[in-house]
């Protein structure tokens, strides 16, 4: 059936639904169609699985939810709701995107086995439709696997037939059948449920009892090869990452073989959509690490390293059991997602910046003058004073966004099921429920990223430093010229911006404000109750929200004009790490990462010249080490190039601080000659490698 | 205590093993054509003014007391003979143009300041590299400085053109870790072409160390036209000293102009070209003599 036809039934059994008030059974029985009536096709290079065309353009699920919202939830959104939002001072939504499937549960039980525990299943179910809906889903789940096998044997596919007609009634015998499993559950959900799986999990756990059944390791490196190559072809929104390394309950490196072989076929594979996450502890091997950061210096820009203490802390803290924390991964980019957690972390957002900006304008936005913060004075006759309201602005913001995701939140039963998803949370069989319809899972927590952490910071010190502390202007005065864009204030912006102690450079006094509003932000977001029986997760990443938001936030005390950027992630104000990557790693290392699960994180810029040789891999493995051990969360290295280099020259103000070396000597970039930028370019060219 | 610093970079990853932040002292004895720190040529503090950077505010002649700084054609210009360095330009130049060549510290104060990388050091093999001009031409602070960091713990390396009195290497040596030795030429006449002086202090010095089993790694700065000619007399030389872990051939760069320009000095640097390539001759040179010779531009 083509993808139209597939939309039109599934329109058509959505309108035919009895009970609108909970989807479950009606998106069990849309899934099913779907399975039972999509094309199946078998591209020449996969190795796995099949494709459908029930992926093709906009899944056809999420086709529905995109009209249930605009049907339900968007009417009766209160006005104030939607001044914060569309003004880019919060932001709150529904996030079905966000998923950690207990893979464990997939590879022990299988697709049989996932059905039977659910036939198996005692007790009242929440939802009455629980096991009718799964036991749907799940029969017309096996029928297109042996669809699928006959495909794939038309195609010439041996292997991959005799893999799916295993897995339609065994769990995973073998390695192969292992990277098997995890894409045919991954085509499940993603494509059938529409909800975004987001890890395909700790693979070197996973695999590992596999690997030990194998006697030929070339073929397991082959097999992993491939697996990599298919994982990253599937070119899934974002990206979609595993993760390796991390710690068994009491504390100990759980790195082993397939850790290595699972980053060695990274490495040498050199994914453009494959993120992977380290999840790091002090045990782990060294020449774990090592390898980590070659890949990292090879242009292997996609290696995020968690600090695996902090994160399972920072779960229990929030209520999760210290088994299912120590079960975590990574979905997405950044964020911790416990063992049985539905994270949905990227359904809320607020902007400190905004906040501040409000704060100056008497709770007004500055941009148009809307009604957005607190009604506050537009004076304040000392920085204590202004700050505090600001939190306040800050509090409002953090509560506006909860309050509008728990509006949105409410609605979930309404707007989308996700059988599969549900399956393999233990949980949401237990309470016989789905996990977005029925709220079912262990924990339906939610999360909430606040974003510009070092604009604001920056911002704030200006404002304490030129109008409290120098007397240099007038808070009047000084709102004034953010209001004109810094228009004929070209000296005052040159203080703001090279001459004030910035957030980056490890100075007490501004980390301090740093760390002092991470901690208000923890108190009004973290454990705050949801909508959905959960609770709320603070998270501090920025994706490209930061630039989306920053075209509507105000000029801003720090120097920034009106439109630019915010802060990336909790980095530093882009090129303000004046005293070089160790005062930048101490900064964000002084921020408490226990309190932000959803993730804390910091991007650290080095010069491939800066990182070269044996020495460059001791250096960096050193930079990690040091920011773990001062309690830094998460950290990803980029390693520049030539391009870089280019746009340093045409863009010097955007690095002050970039430092090219090409053999002993030390030269700062902006300080060159046209003439010297110009053949240092040319040189490095020829000396990349 | 107080020393005359030209600059202080944290994450130097070239000067020397680990991570480490290099301490650039203010003067040298020596005057190499090829220099490539200028800022550190001389012993006073000196303003560097990147006039691309400048806004043409007036702010630095606002707030220098001396009126060492004047407008001409809306771009100041200091008169480096009534500037005595205090830096308060610097300090209100919005631009970033005006930077600090020279800052007047108190040990305790740079001592606190280069233990903010400890952790670093320590993760990495690293510590502190004093550099320059020539760290050893203010004696009595760059001891008390290397003194103080090892009480610390803190690896401190010696990156020197080795001009100063052997005196000063017996009263460092205790707290030193490896030695950076520059060797730009044997030949006295050609050293003293190239630098202004000519080499039979360095020489000895050198042999002090070596004798007295301290560690030394022998920079090379190869400049074609001016010690090319020097790589079979160095590896002679080096090949009988013992104690010498490594020689690395430097390639010569002219990206120093900009500074030149900046201090108003002349610029010196000769206009020659090296590749990572060119170093290979001089590097099989030196092997020849049985010397762990290394490509600068392409290892460490």
């Amino acid at each position: 059936m083509t993808y139209e036809m597939l939309l039109e039934n599934a329109l058509r059994i959505d309108a035919e639904a009895e009970n609108k008030e909970n989807v479950f059974l009606t998106d069990a029985k849309i899934i099913a169609f779907l399975l039972d009536h999509c094309e199946i096709t078998v591209p020449e290079e996969s190795t796995y699985f099949v494709k459908t065309n029930a992926e093709q353009d906009e899944r056809v699920l999420r086709h529905l939810i995109t009209k249930r919202v605009r049907q339900h939830i968007v009417p009766a959104t209160p006005q104030q709701l939607r001044d914060g939002r569309s003004h880019f001072a919060i932001y709150g939504s529904c996030d079905f995107g966000h998923t950690a499937p207990v893979w464990n549960n997939i590879m022990q039980l299988g697709l049989k086995g996932l059905k039977q525990r659910i036939l198996d299943r005692t007790g009242e179910a929440r939802n009455p439709d629980f096991v009718e809906g799964e036991i749907l889903v799940f029969d017309a789940a096996l029928r297109f696997m042996h669809r699928a096998a006959e495909e794939a044997e038309k195609a010439g596919k041996a292997a991959m037939a005799q893999g799916i007609r295993n897995l339609a009634e065994n769990p995973p015998s073998n390695l192969f059948e292992c990277y098997q499993m995890t894409l045919v559950f991954y085509t499940l959900q993603q494509f059938f449920d529409a909800t975004d799986i987001r890890t395909m999990g700790r693979l070197d756990q996973l695999a590992l009892p596999f690997y030990e059944k194998e006697t030929d390791l070339d073929c397991v490196k082959e097999l992993t090869r491939l697996y990599m190559m298919e994982i990253d072809a599937i070119k899934a929104n974002a990206n979609l990452p595993f993760a390796i390394a991390g710690t068994d309950d009491s504390g100990k490196s759980q790195v082993n073989a397939m850790s290595y072989i699972l980053l060695d076929a990274y490495a040498a594979t050199k994914l453009p959509n494959t993120k992977l996450h380290i999840l790091c502890n002090p045990d782990m091997p060294r020449d774990f690490l090592h390898t980590c950061m070659q890949c990292v210096k090879s242009g292997g820009n996609s290696l995020v390293f968690i600090n695996n203490q902090l994160m399972v802390d920072g779960l229990v803290k929030l209520g999760v059991s210290r088994e299912d924390a120590a079960g975590y991964a990574i979905v997405g980019c950044y964020e911790a997602s416990a063992q049985e957690e539905v994270p949905c972390s990227c359904a809320s957002r607020m902007s400190l910046p905004k906040a501040l900006e409000v704060t100056l304008h008497g709770g007004k936005d500055g941009m148009s003058e809307q009604m957005l913060g607190h009604e506050v004075p537009t004076d304040f006759d000392s920085f204590d004073a202004l700050y505090t309201a600001f939190l306040a602005n800050v509090k409002h913001f953090a509560d506006q966004s909860m309050v509008m995701t728990n509006h949105y939140e409410k609605y979930y039963p309404m707007v989308h099921a996700s059988p599969f998803f549900s399956a393999c949370l233990s949980s949401c069989v237990e309470n016989g429920g789905d996990a977005y319809a029925d709220f079912a899972a262990r924990y339906n927590n939610t999360s909430v990223n606040a974003i510009g952490l070092g604009t604001v910071v920056d911002s704030l010190y200006a404002i304490r430093k030129l109008v409290y502390e120098d007397h240099r202007l007038s808070l009047q005065e000084f709102v004034e010229i953010l209001d004109n864009n810094w228009e004929g204030q070209e000296i005052l912006r040159g203080i703001a911006r090279h001459k004030l102690p910035k957030f980056g450079t490890a100075n007490p006094e501004v980390d301090a404000l740093a760390q002092d509003i991470v901690k208000h932000l923890s108190d009004f977001i973290n454990n705050q109750p949801n909508a959905k029986g959960g609770v709320y997760r603070l998270g501090l990443f920025s994706i490209n929200w930061r630039s989306d938001w920053g075209v509507h936030t105000a000029a801003s005390a720090d120097g920034r004009y009106k439109g630019e950027t915010l802060s990336q992630n909790t980095s530093c104000t882009f090129g303000r790490d004046k005293e070089g990557p160790t005062g930048h790693i101490l900064s964000v290392a002084s921020l408490d990462g226990v309190d932000a699960v959803n993730g804390s994180v910091l991007d650290i810029d080095l010069h491939s010249f800066a990182v070269r040789g044996e020495n460059g891999t001791n250096v960096l493995m050193a930079t990690l080490d040091t920011f773990m051990q001062a309690g830094g969360q998460t950290v990803h290295y980029n390693i520049l190039d030539t391009v870089t280099l280019r746009d340093a020259q045409e863009y010097p103000e955007k690095y002050p601080n970039l430092q090219v070396r090409m053999c002993g000597w030390n030269v700062l970039f902006t300080h060159l000659s046209r003439k010297s930028q110009d053949e240092f370019i040319r040189r490095s060219e020829l000396l990349v490698r | 205590m107080e020393g005359i610093i030209a600059g202080i970079k944290r994450s130097a990853v070239h000067d020397g093993n680990g991570l480490r932040t290099t301490v650039f002292f203010k003067g040298c004895p020596l005057k190499c054509v090829w220099c490539h720190n200028p800022e550190g040529i001389g012993f006073k503090p000196e303003i560097g003014f990147y006039k691309e950077k400048c806004m043409g505010c007036g702010s630095c002649v606002t707030s220098c007391k001396r009126n060492a700084i004047t407008m001409e054609n809306g771009k100041p210009v200091t008169n480096r003979i009534l500037c005595d360095g205090c830096m308060d330009c610097t300090e209100y130049c919005p631009g970033d143009a005006r930077q600090a060549y020279g800052i007047r510290w108190q040990l305790d104060a740079l001592v606190k300041k280069l233990l903010q990388d400890k952790a670093f050091f320590q993760n990495s093999n690293g510590g502190v590299t004093l550099s320059g001009g020539e760290c050893l031409a203010q004696p009595e602070f760059a001891v008390a400085l290397a003194k103080a960091l090892y009480e610390e713990g803190i690896s401190v390396d010696i990156d020197t053109c080795g001009a100063v009195k052997q005196d000063i290497f017996r009263k460092i040596a205790p707290y030193a870790d490896t030695f950076l030795y520059d060797i730009k030429a044997i030949d006295p006449l050609v050293h003293k072409h190239c630098t202004g002086r000519d080499n039979e202090q360095i020489l000895e010095n050198l042999r002090y160390l070596c004798q007295n089993g301290h560690r030394v790694e022998i920079r090379y700065p190869y400049v074609p036209g001016w010690n090319d000619g020097e790589c079979e007399a160095i590896g002679k030389f080096l090949a009988k000293l013992p104690g010498i872990t490594k020689v690395k051939v430097l390639g010569y760069h002219n990206f120093a102009d900009g500074k030149y320009d900046a201090l108003d000095l002349p610029n010196t640097l000769p206009d020659v070209k090296v590749l990572a390539q060119d170093l290979n001759r001089p590097v099989s040179i030196l092997r020849s003599f049985g010397i762990n010779a290394v490509n600068g531009m392409l290892d460490d």
